[in-house]
């Protein structure tokens, strides 16, 4: 394996232990967890700022172009994206899944072990939840889980540097 | 659940089990009366009808074979083997062909896992130290010692459970959208560390962790997160349907009153109606038809009239997308309001959940009886059949072919603290019958001794019973061996006939030990002397049916 | 039928003074704020967040886990994380005795009593409370913020009550995860 061709913005975190390929750019305030695999087999995989990836979320770019992420984005635990695009403040539950070739909108969210159909365009605020992968748009205001955002990474910029080691640009 | 788990793509693979069977599922209504002659009895309708409700699908012939035993019996217990038994354990045709067969995992610790005819994992099972005799949940009589919210875990008292309907009156709610728990949230994440003085009107409001629901969205918000239950049923106590119910309540309950009934439902129709019997439904029937005999019931005017429903209507012939309307679901989960709107569903107060005990059937002895808090898991009464009979489990198992001899270790483990003895006698009369031989059909098992906890798996002789031929002997458990050959191709399962003869302490209580349903109890010691506390020699002999997965018609 | 032996490779794991079994292929965050309770198995693959603590506070335990547990590959063990007057932290998580946490399940509960047997490739929800004797089946969600009482036998997505267990649970499930760690032992060569 070739050693990842990684772009670090001083202010993101990004833990040692984990599993990136390919050309990988992180905007400022982004966190990777240890144990998380980005992979960029294709084109580049570009994080901007304020996005969380915890452990054992896999973010795959297969394809040739960009895979673009927006910002305040939560990959959570066991996540999958092998989608084309990502808007802003989505987040992806505990083992959600996005299918290839898949757009994300805005403050998407992909429930707790719920999948998108792949190749299809999610306006934004869609909300899937339950067993058969229920729809509805949410209608209701974000700022709490906005605020709840930022304090997360606050958070987790200053106790993760105490556990795990951090990486650089390459 | 490490490798327990069948080979993946197989279909339904039929997996070894050991059922042992309770008495009760066999006797029909005739058996009970002569089975347990001389004890007073005051369940006796409900225990009946109970076996009447599973036994109505059940081929009527087999049920006569109680009171002749020559009839021949079902397949996997011989007429013969039966008879030798004080009471009768013959055992339902069984339907081979449709039972599916539970995975090892199930049978060891779950569920629901009897079979069509009766027979239980032991982990399901009672054994009721004054009858001397297996129970399984048929033949014991659920009560409920609490009422508690499954959420918040308070016990409910028992007066406020009706007027509460049988919901959690404190801040437990689900969601009307996907029926998941809500939490109550505060609008301003900074809730708590700001001064209380600034509190705005309405900071709170109810959301869904899962479909991401909230109660803001059909404008309902709460200035404090404590008593929502209350201010919540105001709202559902309003509804017009609601009031039409208790309207229409109130006026049958009149009627009720000068028929000398009493008001409201009589426990007793409630308990029936719970176990769901057919003697229960016969006793609404014939108060129906009491209703239509007599004609002093006024007339009753409902106090909503109901327009017709054009408006309704017209909004549900115009909805293109089914999301835009409520699912079924849904709407049975709010049966006072069945919206078609999801604009209207409303949050849901918690059902609450019971606490129960259990009583022997047939003796009324109290076999499970757990801590009176809802939150405590501990039991001041629990006479499991699992801490009190032999544990079966298949030690060694061999593939199953037609007419070939295969080897099975069966391990038989002693939960008592007193040595046991056990004989072993497989019921030849089955059908199809499988050639068994058991190589040691009589043995003793070593008592339970919490010090060998510490060192599992070391062999353990015990002194004085080293010249029984068994397989092997550890702790608490013998092995024997069985050779098994199969006669036909299919699930191969046998019925064994197990005697387990144990000391026992003399029940003090017992002042008349003549009046015990079963004499399987053999009083006095034969061979043993008699220790200081007073012990007797109990032996209980009951049917035990053992699976060992399927049989290959030859070698492949 | 009885649980098969279960060999491992000497080289894989290490055993603790308590016995507690420790894959080194698992990942253990922040050990220094872990504790097992002894007799407890870790296998490939499974991920503690030890070092997910509270903050404020000196030095906490982050992660305790009680004895003859059971964690299956590929587990994930994370403490829950919510904001509390206005401070976003991460709050300690308590595993009772006799847990078996089955393979590629996250767990992110407040607490787990003893006797609990949780399925594979189950989610349990951000401060969810699973109470004594409890066993959640295989592919279950169980939403944030729940609570599944004592006796109970949750499935599904979320999590619904489907079958009671049986009085004698306790019984059993103890007799099974000693039975499990006394047959988990090295292979001979």
């Amino acid at each position: 394996m070739t050693r990842p061709k990684l772009t670090i913005s001083t202010r993101a975190l990004v833990c040692q232990d984990n599993d990136l390929r390919g050309e990988i750019y992180v905007g400022a305030g982004t966190v990777l967890h240890p144990q998380c695999r980005v992979w960029a087999t294709g084109g580049p995989i570009m994080f901007g700022s304020g996005n969380i990836v915890e452990e054992n979320a896999v973010i795959i770019n297969r394809g040739p172009e960009a895979l673009i992420i927006g910002d305040n984005n939560v990959f959570e635990v066991g996540s999958v994206m092998e989608g084309m695009k990502i808007g802003n403040r989505n987040t992806l539950e505990v083992k959600a899944h996005v299918k290839p070739g898949t757009w994300l909108g805005d403050e998407c969210v992909i429930g707790t072990v719920c999948a998108t159909n792949e190749n299809e365009i999610l306006p934004d605020r869609t909300v899937i939840y339950g067993s058969r992968g229920d729809r509805r748009i949410f209608t209701g205001s974000r700022a709490n889980q906005a605020a709840v955002h930022t304090r997360h990474l606050e958070y987790l910029m200053q106790i993760l540097p105490k556990f795990n080691h951090a990486r650089t640009s390459s | 659940m490490l490798a327990l788990n069948a080979p993946p793509s197989q279909g339904p693979v039929i997996q070894p089990f050991v059922h042992y069977r309770c008495l009760c599922s066999s006797p029909g209504p005739s058996a009970t009366a002569s089975r347990t002659p001389s004890t007073t009895r005051t369940a006796t309708p409900t225990r009946t009808t109970n076996i009447d409700d599973k036994d109505m699908d059940i081929d009527p012939s087999t049920t006569t074979t109680t009171a002749d035993p020559t009839t021949p019996s079902a397949d996997l217990v011989p007429a013969t083997a039966a008879l030798t038994l004080h009471h009768h354990t013959h055992h339902h045709e069984n339907d081979s062909a449709g039972e599916r067969s539970k995975t090892p995992a199930e049978v060891y610790d779950s569920g629901n896992n009897s079979d069509p005819h009766g027979s239980h994992s032991l982990s399901r099972l009672y054994f009721c130290d004054s009858c001397d005799e297996i129970r399984c949940p048929k033949c014991t009589q659920d009560e409920i010692v609490c009422y508690y919210c499954p959420n918040c875990l308070f016990d409910v008292p028992t007066a406020s459970v009706k007027s509460e309907k049988h919901k959690c009156s404190r801040n437990c709610f689900e969601c009307p959208i996907c029926q998941s728990t809500l939490s109550v949230v505060s609008e301003d994440p900074d809730a708590g560390m700001i001064t209380a003085g600034t509190a705005a009107q309405g900071q709170y409001y109810l959301a869904c962790n899962i479909c991401q629901w909230n109660s803001q969205e059909i404008g309902m918000t709460f200035e404090k997160p404590t008593g929502l239950a209350v201010q919540l049923q105001k709202t559902e106590d309003s509804l017009p349907d609601v009031k039409e119910f208790d309207r229409l309540k109130d006026h049958l309950e009149k009627y009720f009153r000068v028929h000398s009934l009493k008001p409201g439902l009589p426990s007793s129709l409630l308990t029936s109606i719970q176990s769901g019997t057919l003697q229960s439904l016969r006793y609404v029937s014939t108060s129906n038809h009491k209703a239509q005999q007599s004609d002093d019931i006024a007339h009753y005017t409902p106090a909503v009239q109901v327009m017709e429903d054009t408006e309704n209507l017209e909004k549900l012939m115009s909805i293109t997308s089914l999301s835009e309307t409520t699912t079924m679901k849904q709407r049975l989960r709010q049966l006072q309001n069945q919206t078609y709107s999801t604009q209207r569903l409303l949050p849901q107060r918690i059902h609450l959940r019971i606490k129960k005990s259990r009583r022997c059937r047939s003796c009324r002895h109290i076999l499970v009886k757990p801590e009176q808090k809802a939150q405590a898991t501990g039991f001041k009464i629990n006479l499991i059949a699992l801490s009190q009979l032999p544990n079966i489990t298949i030690a060694g198992l061999q593939p199953m072919i037609v007419q070939t001899v295969s080897r099975v270790i069966l391990r038989f483990t002693n939960p008592r603290h007193e040595e046991a003895h056990v004989s072993l006698r497989y019921g030849d009369g089955a059908i199809p019958n499988h050639g068994v031989v058991i190589h040691s059909p009589s043995f003793t098992v070593s008592p339970f001794n919490e010090v060998w906890e510490y060192e599992v798996g070391t062999m353990v002789t015990a002194p004085g019973s080293v010249h029984e031929d068994v397989y092997e002997r550890t702790a608490n458990s013998t092995s024997i061996a069985l050779d098994i050959t199969p006669a036909a191709a299919g699930e191969v399962k046998i019925p064994l006939l197990v005697t387990f003869t144990f000391k026992a302490h003399k029940l003090q209580s017992d002042t008349e030990p003549s009046a015990l349903p079963t004499q399987l109890v053999v009083s006095g010691s034969k061979d043993h002397p008699a220790p200081e506390i007073e012990l007797i020699d109990k032996t209980v002999a009951f049917w035990t049916v053992i699976g060992f997965g399927e049989a290959l018609p030859t070698f492949s | 039928m009885d649980l098969p032996i279960v060999n491992y490779s000497k080289s894989e794991y290490i055993e603790t003074d308590t016995g507690n079994k420790v894959s080194r292929k698992s990942v253990i965050c922040g050990s220094q704020n872990i504790i097992l309770g002894g007799k407890t198995i870790l296998q490939t693959g499974s991920v503690i967040r030890g070092d997910l603590r509270r903050t404020g506070v000196g030095h906490a335990v982050v992660v305790s886990v009680g004895r003859y547990c059971f964690l299956s590959q590929g587990c994930v063990i994370r403490p829950p994380s919510k904001t509390y007057k206005g401070v976003f932290s991460y709050y300690p998580m308590k595993i009772g005795d006799h847990v078996t946490i089955g393979e590629g399940t996250i767990v992110q509960a407040a607490t787990i009593g003893s006797f609990v047997s949780i399925g594979k490739n189950c989610v349990i929800g951000r401060f969810a409370i699973i109470k004594d004797c409890c066993r959640i089946e295989d592919n279950t969600v169980i939403p944030p913020n729940s609570v599944v009482p004592s006796f109970s036998v949750y499935k599904g997505s979320p999590g619904k009550l489907v079958d009671e267990l049986p009085e004698s649970i306790q019984d059993i499930f103890e007799a099974r995860t000693k039975d499990r760690y006394a047959k988990f032992v090295p292979s001979m060569n």
